[in-house]
C-alpha cells in the first residue's frame, strides 16, 4: 500500500503524524525540562525550552527531594520528614510489586481453570467478574474505608495490597483466559500422556508458553496499582502511604516548588517505563497473539 | 506390544449427545488397525478414551491383559501423536524429543543415546538444535513421531497425524508410516476420515459411523464385500454408484429392474427384500457394443486423470460414474452401452441398508 | 462471452518477484486452469487479471479492449472466492441480488433473474435461508449463483472447492464443469490440486514463483511435460525421478542399481554427441512392471511397502536409496523386503537436464 502513495500524500502523512508526536509529548518534555531548572528559570514568565543555550540544567531537584522535605512538610516538622519522598517511593514499590506479582499469579491460575475446565454457568462466572469492574471506585469508597477500619487493614501494605489485587484480578482473568483458550490442549494432553501431572504439564510446558501474555498483563496491573489515587489517598494516609495523593498533597499550599515537584514526577514515573521497556518484546507477542497459532 | 481390547464400550456427553454406542473391538498385538469415518462419527472420541483423555461411560477397556479403566494417561503406557503436532514451541527439536524420558528417572546418557537412535531413523538427526516451529510440516511430522517412539510404549495412538501435510508429503509419510510400524512391531490404532490411507496403510479397517462401528476387516474385504450401505459409498473413488431397483424373482432368475435397468443376476438371490440397492463401482462398469450392453446412457463429462479417465454417464434417471483407461475416448453427447462385471455387484436392502450379498 | 489476452506482465512486492513476464492467451469459453502450488503466484495473476490489484508492467485485454486502467466494477467479470465470501446477514435470494440492484435493475427482474438461475443450480428451496444455514456445497453453488446472475464477461475463480470435503469436490468438480459448458463462458479458474486441473481444464498453465512453466492440454501437460517441475506436480502418485547417466555410444541409460537400452535414445531426445552425460531420468507409476523372477533386462530391487487402494495398489519400491513408487492391479500383495525385478517401459520414459531441469525429448517421439 506504501508505495502506491505519491510524495504530497506522504508528505503529508508524515506531518499529521508530526503533530500529533508534538501535542503528546509536550507535557512530558515540559515536566523533563522543568526538573532540571532552578527555581527562578521555572517561574520565569519567558518560557525556556534547550539546556545550556537558554538556561543551565541542574541535578540539585533530584539531590534535594530524597534529603530534604518537599511542600508544606518543610515548613512544619522539618526533622521527621526529612526522606518523606524516599519512604512513600519505597512504599509505592512495596504495594505495587506485591499487588502486581499476587494479582498475575493467581488471576492466571484462575483464568486457566476456566478455560480448561468444565465449570457450570462459566459464562456468568466471566461476566461476574468483570462486572466488579464496572463501578466507579468512588462508589464504593465509603464501604471499604470502614470495613477497612473494622478489620484493621488501614495504613498498611497489606490492605491497598488486597483491594489492588482485586482491581486487578478481572483484567488479568478476562485477558489470560482468552489467552489459554488460544494455546492448544493437546499441549498439556501431550505431556500428561507423557507420564506427567497437570500441575507439571501447566509448569514446564504452559507457563513458558504463556508468558508474554503473563508479561503483558503485569504491566498493566503495575500501572493501575502505581498510579491509583483514590483510594490510597483515603486509606493510607499516615503510615504505607503512597507516592500519587503525596505529589498532590504538595500542590496548593504556600509556593508551589515546581522543580522539585517535577523531579519528583520523572522518577515516579521512570519505573513503568524501564520495567515496559525490560518487557516490551514479549509484551509485543502478548499483544498480538492469537491468530498465527496454529 | 499388546493387544487392545474395548467391550461395550459407550460414551455420553449429555444426556442427548451419545458419541459412541455398544462398542467391541479387538485389537491384536502388533496390528495397524484404523478407525475410519466422517467427521463426527465418534472414531477420535474412541482413541482419547484408549488413551485415557476421556472417560467412557460404561465399558471395559484393557491393555496387554490390564484392565485400565480410570487409569490416568500416563500409566497407560502408550504414546499419543497429535493432528497437529503439540510440539512445544519453546522447547529444541531434542528437548521436544527427550521430554517423556524426562518424566522418568533416566540417565542422560541413556536419554542422550535413545535421542540419537530415534533421530536416526527418522532422519531428523540435523533437527536436533532447532525450534519446532520454524520446521516445514513433515519434518515437525517426524518430530512428534520420535517423540512418540522414544519411550517405546506399548502402543500408539495416531489422531489424523497426516491431515496437515499436502499431498506429496502426506503420500511419502503413508508409506513411510506403514513401513515403520512394520519394523518396530508395535500395535498401532490410527484415526482418519482419509479413506486413502485407512486402505493403504492399515491391517484391518475398522468404518464407523454416527458412533456405531459398521465393519472390521481387512482393506480389500472392505473394499470388495462392503456389509453396509455406508460402507460401501464411504470407501472407495469416485464413489459406488448406487442404483435404487426392485429384486424380481421370475422362473427361478433374480432380476434386477428400475425404469434403465432390467439385468439378469449371476446368481438366484434367495432374499425377502423386494426394494434394493444396487451398487457397481467406477471401474466394474465398461464400454460395451450397444446390442450387448446391460445399460445405455449419454456420455455428458470427461475428466482425464492422467493414468485413468472418469467419465460421467446419464442414464436418464441418474449419473453413473465410470474409469476407464486413458485410452479409451468418448466424445460428449454420444451415446454408449455399459456392461456390469458380474463378479463385483453388491445388493443392499432398502429398509436395512445391509447387505444382501456378503 | 469473452477472450482475455495477457502481455508481459509483471508484479513485485518490495523485493519478491510474485510474477514475472506472464503471457497468456485464453480463447473465447475456454475452462482456463492456473495450476501451482502455495506462492506460485496464482491469487496475484488472479487479482492483477480482475484488477484487484495493479501490475507494475504488463497488458490485459478481454475481447480486445485494454482493460488495464478499468476499476473490477469497469471491467464486467465475476470473481468466485475459495471462502464464498457470502453476506452473512442476507438470505441467499438477498446475495444472489446484490450484484444485480448495483446495477440498478427493477426489482421484478432481479426476481425473475434470480429465480432463472437458482433454478439452474438447484438451490431454489434455499432462498429464504442464511448461508450459515447451507452446507458446503450449496453455499458454494450460491456463490456460484451470485458470479451467474450478472452474465459477466469471464468468471474468475480462485480456488472455489478447497473448503469442500473430498467427495462434494469430486461432484462439484463434475457440475463447475458441466455448468461451463452449459454456458459457453470462459472460465479462468485458479487452484493447487492437479486432479481439479486434469479433470476440468480445456488447457492448464502450470505456474511455479511466478513464472509461466508450461500451458497445454491436460493429457500432453501428463504425458508430455516440458521440465522436472511440471512433472512431478501433475500426477498421483507423482512422476518417479532417478539420476542416470546415458552413454550414446552403447544407447544406454543407467543409475545406481539399474540400466536400460534404448536403441532410438539419440532420435528421441536431444542429446549432444559426448559419450557420457548426466541427467535425471522421470518415469511414471503406471510405466513400471513387478516382477517375481528375473530376466535379463529386468533389475533387482525390494518391497519397501504395499498400498492396497481397491482398484489398484501402488506399491513402494527400494532401488538402492531411493523409493520408488508402482502402480499394480487391485489385490496385488508381496511381503515387506521381497526382492522383486522391475521393468521399465522403455518408450515411457522422460529425461531432464540436470541443469535446467528442462525435458529434452523430442516433439512427436
Amino acid at each position: 500500500m506504501n508505495n502506491n502513495l505519491s510524495l504530497l500524500q506522504r508528505l503529508g502523512f508524515w506531518l499529521v503524524l508530526s503533530l500529533v508526536f508534538i501535542i503528546s509529548m509536550f507535557p512530558l518534555f515540559w515536566i523533563l525540562t522543568s526538573s532540571f531548572k532552578t527555581r527562578a528559570d521555572v517561574i520565569s514568565t519567558t518560557p525556556t525550552y534547550i539546556p545550556f543555550v537558554q538556561y543551565q540544567p541542574t541535578l540539585d531537584n533530584y539531590k534535594s527531594i530524597f534529603i530534604s522535605p518537599i511542600g508544606d512538610a518543610a515548613q512544619s516538622t522539618a526533622s521527621q520528614n526529612i526522606s518523606v519522598f524516599r519512604n512513600k517511593l519505597l512504599n509505592s514499590v512495596i504495594i505495587t510489586a506485591l499487588s502486581t506479582l499476587l494479582a498475575v499469579l493467581i488471576g492466571t491460575l484462575t483464568a486457566y481453570a476456566i478455560s480448561r475446565y468444565n465449570i457450570i454457568a462459566k459464562d456468568d462466572l466471566m461476566f461476574f467478574i468483570l462486572s466488579t469492574r464496572m463501578l466507579p471506585p468512588i462508589v464504593v469508597l465509603i464501604p471499604i474505608f470502614v470495613l477497612f477500619s473494622n478489620l484493621g487493614l488501614k495504613n498498611s501494605y497489606l490492605g491497598l495490597s488486597l483491594l489492588y489485587i482485586s482491581m486487578n484480578l478481572p483484567f488479568v482473568v478476562w485477558i489470560m483466559k482468552g489467552f489459554f483458550d488460544e494455546i492448544p490442549v493437546e499441549y498439556e494432553e501431550a505431556a500428561m500422556i507423557d507420564g506427567y501431572s497437570r500441575l507439571q504439564a501447566i509448569y514446564k510446558i504452559v507457563i513458558p508458553e504463556a508468558l508474554p501474555a503473563m508479561a503483558a498483563t503485569a504491566v498493566f496491573s503495575m500501572i493501575i496499582s502505581w498510579n491509583e489515587f483514590v483510594f490510597a489517598n483515603f486509606l493510607n494516609r499516615d503510615a504505607a502511604s503512597t507516592v500519587p495523593p503525596f505529589l498532590n498533597s504538595i500542590i496548593g499550599v504556600g509556593a508551589v516548588e515546581w522543580s522539585r515537584l517535577a523531579a519528583a514526577s520523572v522518577i515516579f514515573v521512570l519505573p513503568i517505563v524501564i520495567f515496559t521497556f525490560l518487557v516490551r518484546n514479549h509484551l509485543l507477542r502478548g499483544v498480538t497473539f492469537g491468530a498465527v497459532r496454529r | 506390544m499388546a493387544t487392545v481390547q474395548l467391550r461395550n464400550i459407550e460414551k455420553q456427553f449429555a444426556p442427548d449427545a451419545i458419541a459412541v454406542k455398544d462398542l467391541d473391538l479387538d485389537i491384536a498385538d502388533g496390528e495397524f488397525l484404523v478407525l475410519l469415518g466422517p467427521s463426527g462419527c465418534g472414531k477420535t472420541t474412541t482413541l482419547r478414551m484408549i488413551a485415557g483423555l476421556e472417560t467412557q461411560t460404561q465399558g471395559d477397556i484393557h491393555i496387554g491383559n490390564r484392565l485400565v479403566n480410570g487409569l490416568p494417561a500416563g500409566e497407560r503406557d502408550i504414546a499419543f501423536v497429535f493432528q497437529f503436532y503439540a510440539l512445544y514451541p519453546h522447547l529444541s527439536v531434542k528437548d521436544n524429543v527427550s521430554f517423556p524420558l524426562r518424566a522418568q528417572n533416566i540417565s542422560k546418557s541413556e536419554v542422550d543415546s535413545r535421542v540419537q537412535d530415534v533421530a536416526k531413523r527418522l532422519r531428523i538427526e540435523h533437527l536436533l538444535k532447532k525450534k519446532p516451529n520454524r520446521l516445514p510440516g513433515g519434518e515437525q511430522q517426524r518430530v512428534a513421531l520420535a517423540r512418540a517412539m522414544i519411550r517405546q510404549p506399548q502402543v500408539f495412538l495416531m489422531d489424523e497425524p497426516l491431515t496437515n501435510l499436502d499431498a506429496e508429503l502426506r503420500a511419502d509419510m503413508r508409506a513411510e508410516l506403514k513401513h515403520l510400524q512394520h519394523e518396530l512391531g508395535t500395535t498401532m490404532v490410527y484415526v482418519t476420515h482419509d479413506q486413502i490411507e485407512a486402505m493403504s496403510m492399515s491391517h484391518r479397517i475398522a468404518v464407523m459411523n454416527e458412533g456405531v462401528l459398521q465393519q472390521v476387516d481387512t482393506p480389500l474385504n472392505i473394499y470388495n464385500k462392503p456389509q453396509t450401505l455406508f460402507v460401501a459409498t464411504f470407501i472407495g473413488s469416485p464413489p459406488m454408484n448406487i442404483i435404487e431397483c426392485a429384486l424380481v424373482t421370475e422362473d427361478s432368475n433374480s432380476y434386477l429392474k428400475s425404469d434403465n435397468l432390467n439385468y439378469k443376476l449371476p446368481n438366484t438371490i434367495d432374499s425377502t427384500s423386494q426394494q434394493v440397492y444396487f451398487g457397481i463401482r467406477a471401474e466394474d462398469l465398461s464400454v460395451a457394443s450397444d446390442s450387448t450392453a446391460d445399460i445405455k446412457g449419454d456420455v455428458i463429462l470427461r475428466e482425464p486423470l492422467g493414468d485413468e479417465t472418469l467419465y460421467r454417464i446419464d442414464i436418464g434417471s441418474q449419473i453413473l460414474n465410470i474409469k476407464t483407461s486413458p485410452k479409451v475416448r468418448l466424445t460428449i453427447g454420444d451415446t454408449i452401452g455399459l456392461n456390469i462385471n458380474a463378479t463385483n455387484i453388491h445388493l443392499f436392502d432398502k429398509e436395512s441398508e445391509r447387505s444382501l450379498l456378503h | 462471452m469473452a477472450s482475455l489476452s495477457v502481455k508481459e506482465l509483471s508484479k513485485n512486492f518490495g523485493k519478491l518477484q510474485a510474477l514475472n513476464n506472464l503471457n497468456l492467451e485464453v480463447e473465447d469459453g475456454e475452462f482456463f486452469v492456473v495450476l501451482g502450488p502455495t506462492a506460485a503466484g496464482k491469487t496475484t495473476t488472479l487479482k492483477c487479471l480482475t484488477g484487484l490489484l495493479t501490475p507494475d508492467e504488463g497488458e490485459v485485454h478481454m475481447d480486445d479492449e485494454a482493460v488495464q486502467a478499468l476499476s473490477p466494477a469497469e471491467r464486467d467479470v465475476a470473481l468466485v472466492f475459495q471462502t464464498y465470501a457470502l453476506y452473512p446477514r442476507k438470505t441467499v435470494f438477498e446475495n444472489m441480488a446484490f450484484p444485480l440492484k448495483a446495477r440498478q435493475m427493477s426489482p421484478e427482474d432481479i426476481k425473475t433473474r434470480v429465480t432463472e438461475i437458482a433454478a439452474k443450480l438447484q438451490i431454489s428451496p434455499y432462498l429464504d435461508r442464511k448461508p450459515a444455514q447451507l452446507s458446503g456445497g450449496q453455499q458454494q453453488r450460491v456463490a456460484l449463483g451470485r458470479a451467474m446472475v450478472r452474465d459477466p464477461r469471464i468468471f474468475f475463480m480462485d480456488e472455489p472447492l478447497t473448503n469442500l470435503d473430498f467427495k462434494l469436490r469430486a461432484e462439484m468438480r463434475a457440475e463447475l464443469k458441466r455448468q461451463q459448458q452449459e454456458l459457453g463462458k470462459t472460465f479462468f479458474y485458479v487452484t493447487n490440486d492437479q486432479v481439479e486441473a486434469m479433470s476440468m481444464a480445456d488447457r492448464i498453465m502450470v505456474l511455479n514463483q511466478g513464472v509461466v512453466q508450461q500451458i497445454d492440454v491436460p493429457e500432453t501437460i501428463y504425458d508430455d511435460p516440458a521440465n522436472l517441475f511440471v512433472a512431478r506436480f501433475v500426477g498421483n502418485p507423482r512422476m518417479n525421478t532417478l539420476d542416470c547417466t546415458i552413454d550414446t555410444t552403447n544407447n544406454t541409460i543407467s543409475g545406481e542399481g539399474w540400466r536400460l537400452v534404448l536403441p532410438e535414445l539419440v532420435e528421441h531426445f536431444a542429446i549432444n554427441s559426448d559419450n557420457k552425460q548426466s541427467y535425471i531420468m522421470g518415469i511414471r507409476a503406471e510405466d513400471i512392471r513387478i516382477h517375481r523372477q528375473a530376466q535379463d533386462t529386468f533389475f533387482a530391487a525390494e518391497i519397501f511397502v504395499t498400498e492396497p487402494l481397491g482398484d489398484k495398489t501402488i506399491v513402494d519400491i527400494s532401488l538402492g536409496d531411493v523409493n520408488l513408487k508402482v502402480r499394480e492391479e487391485a489385490g496385488f500383495d508381496l511381503a515387506v523386503g521381497s526382492q522383486v525385478w522391475l521393468e521399465l517401459d522403455a518408450s515411457k520414459i522422460h529425461l531432464f537436464d540436470k541443469t535446467t531441469h528442462k525435458s529434452i525429448r523430442k516433439a512427436n517421439s
